[in-house]
C-alpha cells in the first residue's frame, strides 16, 4: 500500500519539480554555507592572531616604559586573572627558565605561529596562536587559544545546519502539499478523460474561470476537442440511424416486390430461379450494408460498451464446436489447441468476439483448398492473451498481408469468389474496438492471424 | 390466432397483412403508435408485431409503455437497424423477439408461431421424446428405437432445441441465433451442415424421417 502511494507521488510532475527545486536550493544553500563558514573561520582565526599581536605590542610599550619589572608585574596580574587554557603568558629566560606567568608544558616545542596545546597547557585538544617577544635577555610568550573561535564556529555551524535542515523540511513539505493540489487537478483531468473514453460522452474537465493558469488553458482546449468529438460521434449515430432507416426501406420494398413476383411465377421454374437470384442479391446488398454500418459504429464507439470478463479458451471452444462439421464438410480439418496454463481472461464483448472468430475461420475455409488444416489456438504471454487462427494453405504474399483488413479487399486471384470482402474489415474493427493488436505471420506454409489482447482493461 | 400489427410503412404493411390473413389469422392493424397503444390495451392478442420507427409514439417507447402497464402479450419488434446493441435494446425494453428488415414473410411467420406457443413449452427438464427418438437431458444420451446415437455437442444442442419446439417450423436465422448465439451473418452454411449431419445420425438409419425441410422457410422436427 505504502509502496504504491510513494510510487504515485513520484509520478506527479509537480512533485518532481518541487523536489528538484528543493534539491537545487539545498545544494546552493550548502555551498554558501560552506563558503560562509570558511570566511568566518578565517575571520575568527584572524581575530585571535590580532589579539595576540596587540597584546605583544602593549607589552613592548610597557617594557620601554617600565622595564622588566613592569612587564613582570603585568604578566603576574594577567596570569592570575586568565585561564591558562584560554590565555597563557610566560616570562622567562631564553634557556627556558620560568620567571613569571603560566608554566609551559614543553618550552622547547613552543615556537611562533600555531602550536598544539600539548606543548602549552598540556591539553591536546586546543590549538594556540603563539607570539614570542624578545625583551633583551628575556623572552615573553603570549599564547591565545583558538578554542573560543572553535566554539563560535561550532555554534554558527549548528545554527546554519539547523536552519538548512528546517528549510529543506519546510520546502519539501510545501512541495508535497503544492504537488498534491497540482496532482489533484491532474487526476481530475485524467479521470474525466477516462470517463469520456469509457463511453460517457458528456464528461468534461472541470475548470474554474478564476486563477486561469496554463493548466486551465490545456483543460479548456481538451474540453473543446471533446465537444467536437461528441458532436462527431452523435453525428455518426444519427447518420447511421438515418441511413439504416431511409436506405433500408427501398431494399426492403425491393425484397417484398421480388417475393410477390416469385409467388406469381410459381408455374415457371426458370423465371422463378432468376427471381430467386435477384432476391439473393438483395440479401447480399442488405448484408454488405449491415457490415459497413457495424464497422462505422464500432470505429465511432457509437454504441454503449457491453464488455465483460471472458475466457478466450471458452470462445475458442465454442467456435471449434460450431465449425467442426462445417470445415469437415469442406474436406478440411479443424483442430483446437488450448494450453493447460489457462485461464485466458480478456475484458470484451462476447458477440463481437464470436463474430470476429467466425470471420477468421470462414476466411480460411473460403480461401484454402481442400485437405488444408486450420488450427484454432489460444495462449498468453506476460499480461497479454491471444486467439489465433492458422492455416497451412497457400498463404498470402508478404506485401499483401497488411491489405487484407481493408474494406472490400480481395486478393487478385480470388476476385470472383463469394463473400462481401468485409469479413476481415470487421475483424480489424472488432480488434481495434478492444484495443487489441493483430499479428499476421507467415505460416510457412500458410497464414497465421493472431489477435492479441492486453489483459488489463 | 389474434394478432396486432403496428406498422406505418404501406408496402411492408400490405405484405405482412396479405401473408397473415392468408394464414387464417385474425388481424388488427394500427398505422401509428397512439392507435397501436390503444388497441393493445383494449384487446388481448396472441402476438403483437411492432415496428420500431413509428409516427406518434416511437416504437421503443410504445414497447416500454406496454410492458409498464402489465401487458404480457409476446411482442416481435421489426426494425431496419441491425447490430447487437439495437437488438439488446429492444429485448431490454421488453420485446420477446426481434426481426431485421428486409425479412422474408416465412421468417416472420415462423417466429410468430414460436412466440404464440411459448407458454405451452414443456417444463420437464430431464428428458424429451418425439416418436421413438428419446433424449435424456441428464445423461446427455440420445437413443432411437433403443439404439444409442453418438452426437457431437452442437448436434445435441440443435436436436434439443428442435425437440423442445416439436412440430414448429424453425428458420435458419432462428436456429443460428438460438442454438449458436450468432446474431450476425455467416457466409458459410453452419446450419445446413449441422442439419444434414444430424439427419444422417437420427433419420437415415431408420425408417421414418423426423427432421423435415420446409422449402424457403426452415426445418421442423415432427413425427408426421
Amino acid at each position: 500500500m505504502r509502496f504504491v502511494q510513494r510510487n504515485r507521488l513520484f509520478h506527479s510532475s509537480y512533485f518532481r519539480f518541487a523536489l528538484l527545486l528543493t534539491v537545487c536550493f539545498a545544494l546552493a544553500y550548502l555551498i554558501s554555507l560552506v563558503l560562509a563558514l570558511n570566511m568566518i573561520n578565517i575571520d575568527l582565526g584572524a581575530r585571535v592572531d590580532r589579539s595576540v599581536a596587540h597584546q605583544v605590542r602593549d607589552f613592548e610599550v610597557l617594557y620601554q616604559r617600565t622595564g622588566l619589572e613592569g612587564v613582570q608585574n603585568a604578566v603576574e596580574v594577567l596570569a592570575q586573572a586568565a585561564d591558562p587554557e584560554d590565555e597563557t603568558y610566560w616570562l622567562g629566560t631564553p634557556e627556558g627558565e620560568f620567571i613569571a606567568g603560566h608554566p609551559l608544558a614543553s618550552w622547547e616545542d613552543v615556537s611562533v605561529g600555531n602550536v598544539d596545546g600539548t606543548h602549552i597547557s598540556g591539553e591536546p585538544d586546543d590549538l594556540f596562536h603563539v607570539a614570542i617577544l624578545a625583551l633583551d635577555d628575556y623572552r615573553l610568550v603570549v599564547a591565545y587559544s583558538y578554542e573560543e573561535a572553535e566554539q563560535i564556529r561550532g555554534a554558527i555551524l549548528f545554527a546554519f545546519g539547523f536552519a538548512a535542515l528546517l528549510t529543506v523540511i519546510l520546502a519539501s513539505l510545501a512541495g508535497y502539499i503544492l504537488s498534491r493540489r497540482g496532482q489533484a487537478r491532474m487526476m481530475g483531468m485524467v479521470t474525466a478523460l477516462d470517463d469520456f473514453a469509457g463511453g460517457d460522452m458528456t464528461r468534461r474537465i472541470e475548470t474554474r474561470v478564476q486563477g486561469g493558469d496554463d493548466l486551465h488553458d490545456v483543460a479548456a482546449r481538451i474540453n473543446q476537442a471533446l465537444d467536437r468529438l461528441q458532436d462527431n460521434v452523435q453525428g455518426i449515430r444519427q447518420v447511421s440511424t438515418d441511413i439504416a432507416h431511409d436506405m433500408r426501406t427501398p431494399i426492403t420494398h425491393l425484397g417484398i416486390e421480388l417475393e410477390d413476383l416469385r409467388t406469381g411465377l410459381m408455374h415457371d421454374p426458370s423465371l422463378a430461379a432468376q427471381v430467386d437470384a435477384a432476391s439473393q442479391q438483395v440479401r447480399d446488398i442488405a448484408s454488405s450494408f449491415d457490415a459497413l454500418l457495424s464497422i462505422a459504429r464500432l470505429e465511432a464507439r457509437a454504441d454503449p460498451e457491453r464488455c465483460q470478463w471472458l475466457d478466450l479458451a471458452d470462445i475458442a471452444h465454442t467456435l471449434y464446436e460450431s465449425y467442426l462439421v462445417v470445415v469437415d464438410d469442406n474436406a478440411q480439418r479443424l483442430t483446437l489447441s488450448i494450453p493447460a496454463s489457462g485461464p485466458f481472461p480478456v475484458f470484451a464483448d462476447r458477440d463481437l468476439l464470436m463474430q470476429m472468430g467466425v470471420n477468421l475461420i470462414e476466411n480460411c475455409v473460403r480461401h484454402c483448398p481442400t485437405g488444408i488444416e486450420i488450427t484454432l489456438s489460444v495462449g498468453s504471454h506476460h499480461d497479454e492473451c491471444w486467439l489465433e487462427v492458422k492455416d497451412n494453405g497457400p498463404g498470402i504474399p508478404h506485401e499483401e498481408q497488411s491489405n487484407i483488413f481493408k474494406r472490400f479487399y480481395r486478393l487478385q486471384k480470388s476476385r470472383t469468389s463469394k463473400g462481401s470482402g468485409l469479413g476481415m474489415a470487421i475483424v480489424k474493427a472488432v480488434a481495434d474496438y478492444h484495443k487489441a493488436r493483430i499479428d499476421v505471420r507467415d505460416g510457412a506454409p500458410g497464414l497465421a492471424i493472431r489477435i492479441v489482447f492486453n489483459a488489463a482493461p | 390466432m389474434k394478432l396486432l400489427l403496428v406498422e406505418d410503412d404501406q408496402v411492408t404493411y400490405d405484405y405482412i397483412c396479405k401473408g397473415l390473413e392468408a394464414g387464417g389469422h385474425c388481424l388488427d392493424v394500427a398505422q401509428d403508435g397512439v392507435d397501436g397503444l390503444a388497441l393493445a390495451h383494449r384487446t388481448a392478442y396472441d402476438v403483437i408485431i411492432l415496428d420500431r420507427m413509428l409516427p406518434g409514439i416511437d416504437g421503443l417507447a410504445l414497447l416500454r409503455g406496454l410492458r409498464a402497464s402489465a401487458v404480457t402479450t409476446p411482442i416481435i419488434f421489426l426494425t431496419a437497424i441491425s447490430g447487437v446493441d439495437a437488438r439488446v435494446e429492444g429485448i431490454e425494453a421488453g420485446a420477446d423477439d426481434y426481426l431485421i428488415k428486409p425479412f422474408a414473410f416465412s421468417e416472420l411467420n415462423a417466429r410468430i408461431h414460436a412466440l404464440a406457443r411459448r407458454p405451452a413449452l414443456r417444463e420437464d427438464n430431464s428428458s424429451l421424446q418425439v416418436a421413438d427418438l428419446h433424449v435424456n437431458l441428464i445423461t446427455r444420451e440420445v437413443t432411437r428405437a433403443g439404439q444409442v446415437l453418438d452426437l457431437l455437442p452442437k448436434e445435441f444442442a440443435l436436436l434439443e432445441y428442435f425437440m423442445r419446439s416439436e412440430g414448429r417450423v424453425l428458420s435458419k436465422t432462428m436456429l443460428l441465433e438460438r442454438v449458436w448465439g450468432f446474431y450476425f451473418d455467416t457466409q458459410t452454411s453452419v446450419v445446413e451442415t449441422h442439419i444434414s449431419r444430424l439427419r444422417a445420425k437420427i433419420d437415415k438409419p431408420f425408417e421414418r424421417a423426423l427432421l423435415h425441410t420446409i422449402k424457403n422457410v426452415g426445418y421442423a422436427l415432427r413425427a408426421a
